[in-house]
């Protein structure tokens, strides 16, 4: 007889435990080998501590055994994350605010005689809007005068990235997704500008960081053994040094990208965005979705039509500028159902790491019970010469319904798209629209959007996917 | 070729020392250079934790007295 309980295909790292799924519900296994440690956690209150704050995510023990889990030392039940994104999804800030939140809570930890043995960024994750660690078999009780052993996993996963995003451009943070164990220090420095050199955090943790792993060879392990050790002082200043170099750093998009969303806003007349915009909400309250995709979301505007609601909704764009934009807005107005993302839709994110299982694909984490994909299809369609068939096999997979907008080629959008380039879109008219669409799901309702030749569409997808 | 492996060896040693248990490789180099760090770091985070205290002292020093200003 076959187990119920599967083993996440990310969970085989750390020997201290690992990850199950039993019946869509997550259980973290406590090896033995971990008692010791796990114990100390226990004891030195830093749960409590970093519960209330809301910094780790909570958990219950499991009171029995669990059938497939036997030889477990203890296994806890942590609260479900809703949706996982990965750090090449994230824009600055949200990077930031993880790098910020590991910092703070090794911090803690440090101070009840434990100290983080790890600090990958995917122990992070977002949850009602805000950072909130989700690894809480990384902890290990403080061994007098040791350096702290994730130093350079914290560089490589947080500090490098957030480098390149602040001083050269905010795309680079796609580099997490080449480099899963973060990007290599010697990449970073290379890549920096020069005066990142002349700043003191950064000149440490990253440039001398960098070289001294080129240049310490087997022959400092000599000088290695005869250290006499770090003092408790010394870590907690590293982190401090850390965290006042991370906060230092800053990414402010270009001029135009901002300028841009102010332009796309005021191409609708009031009437025209207004009565789009109660179209889309009356849509959503007919449907009462409890996850959204906002596929091509912008700045959120519509996204918010959702998750004020209560539905969670991720917003993804392309332009990291845009989900910057977004990301800020959620962390300034406190909105804890939306979630911005760095998705290019045109290649979305990829199982990725060992085997391609380690990091999950897009489509392996839906589908979303509604799919927004407003102002999105000539951009698919003229943009990127993505057929209709296309478009509709890929948002098939992807939700269960779909609230659709269809561009004419006599919108003024679609001109400006066509004004530079051979108009090779015969195809790109509402009936062919409907006919390649109807394949995949059945129209419910049509709604043409004053003052406008654009028309909104509720649709069912045929072809449920299954959970 | 026997020097490379001997100090092969004492690195392992070394690092199995200084780091026990942990299960992700913290690199020589980053650990070396926290001890290069460490106490100009820890200086600096005491002199901020007593950042008020020692300006405080710093004022009651510099402060004239106030029969200097009569």
């Amino acid at each position: 007889m076959s187990s119920p309980l599967q083993r996440d295909p990310a969970s085989f790292r750390d020997p201290s435990g690992y990850v199950l799924w039993h019946e869509g519900q997550v259980l973290r296994v406590v090896s033995p080998t971990y008692a010791d440690d796990y114990e100390a956690l226990v004891a030195s209150g830093l749960l409590d501590v970093l519960w209330r704050k809301d910094w780790l995510v909570a958990h219950t023990e499991e009171p029995g055994a669990i059938p497939g889990a036997e030889g477990a030392y203890r296994v806890l039940r942590p609260r479900r994350v809703p949706f996982v994104s990965y750090p090449y999804e994230w824009c600055f800030g949200q990077l930031q605010d993880a790098a910020l939140l590991t910092l703070a809570i090794q911090k803690e930890a440090l101070q009840r005689g434990l100290t983080l043995k790890d600090a990958a960024a995917t122990n992070v994750q977002f949850v009602d809007g805000r950072p909130l660690f989700i690894d809480t078999l990384s902890f290990e009780r403080l061994q007098p005068g040791r350096p702290w052993a994730a130093y350079r996993q914290f560089c490589q996963h947080f500090l490098a990235p957030l480098v390149l995003m602040s001083t050269v451009d905010g795309r680079l943070g796609r580099l997490l997704g080449e480099y899963v164990d973060g990007v290599p220090l010697d990449l970073g420095a290379r890549l920096a500008p020069l005066r990142t050199r002349l700043r003191p955090g950064l000149a440490i943790h990253l440039h001398l960081h960098a070289r001294m792993q080129s240049s310490a060879s087997a022959a400092d392990a000599g000088r290695l053994a005869r250290q006499r050790g770090i003092a408790l002082r010394g870590l907690l200043g590293l982190i401090d040094s850390l965290s006042a170099t991370v906060s230092s750093l800053a990414w402010r998009p270009a001029r135009s990208a901002w300028g841009d969303y102010a332009a796309t806003a005021d191409h609708y007349s009031s009437v025209a965005a207004a009565h789009k915009a109660e179209a889309v909400a009356r849509f959503l309250g007919a449907v009462r979705p409890g996850t959204v995709w906002d596929l091509g979301a912008n700045t959120g505007a519509y996204s918010r039509l959702a998750s004020q609601n209560g539905a969670l909704t991720v917003a993804m764009d392309s332009d990291v500028a845009a989900v910057e934009a977004n990301y800020r807005q959620c962390r300034r107005e406190r909105e804890i159902h939306l979630l911005p993302l760095v998705i290019d839709l045109t290649n979305p994110s990829a199982g990725l790491g060992w085997r391609n299982a380690e990091r999950r694909a897009l489509l392996a984490r839906g589908p979303a019970d509604v799919a927004l994909a407003l102002a999105l299809v000539h951009h698919l369609a003229i943009g990127n010469n993505l057929p209709f068939e296309e478009v509709a096999a890929f948002l098939g997979d992807v939700c269960r319904w779909l609230i659709i907008e269809f561009v004419p080629k006599s919108d003024p959008k679609v001109l400006e798209m066509l004004a530079g380039r051979r108009d090779v879109f015969d195809g790109h008219t509402q009936a062919l629209f409907e006919e390649a669409f109807s394949r995949r799901f059945a129209v419910k309702e049509r709604v043409p959007i004053r003052e406008t030749e654009r028309v909104l569409y509720l649709m069912e997808a045929k072809d449920p996917c299954s959970d | 070729m026997v020097s490379t492996v001997l100090w092969l060896i004492l690195a392992q040693a070394a690092a199995d020392h200084l780091l026990g248990r942990s299960y992700v490789d913290p690199g020589m180099g980053s650990q070396l250079i926290q001890f290069l760090i460490a106490g100009g770091v820890g200086l600096a985070f005491i002199i901020k934790l007593q950042w008020h205290r020692i300006r405080a002292i710093a004022q009651r020093l510099f402060r004239r007295s106030p029969d200097l200003h009569e």
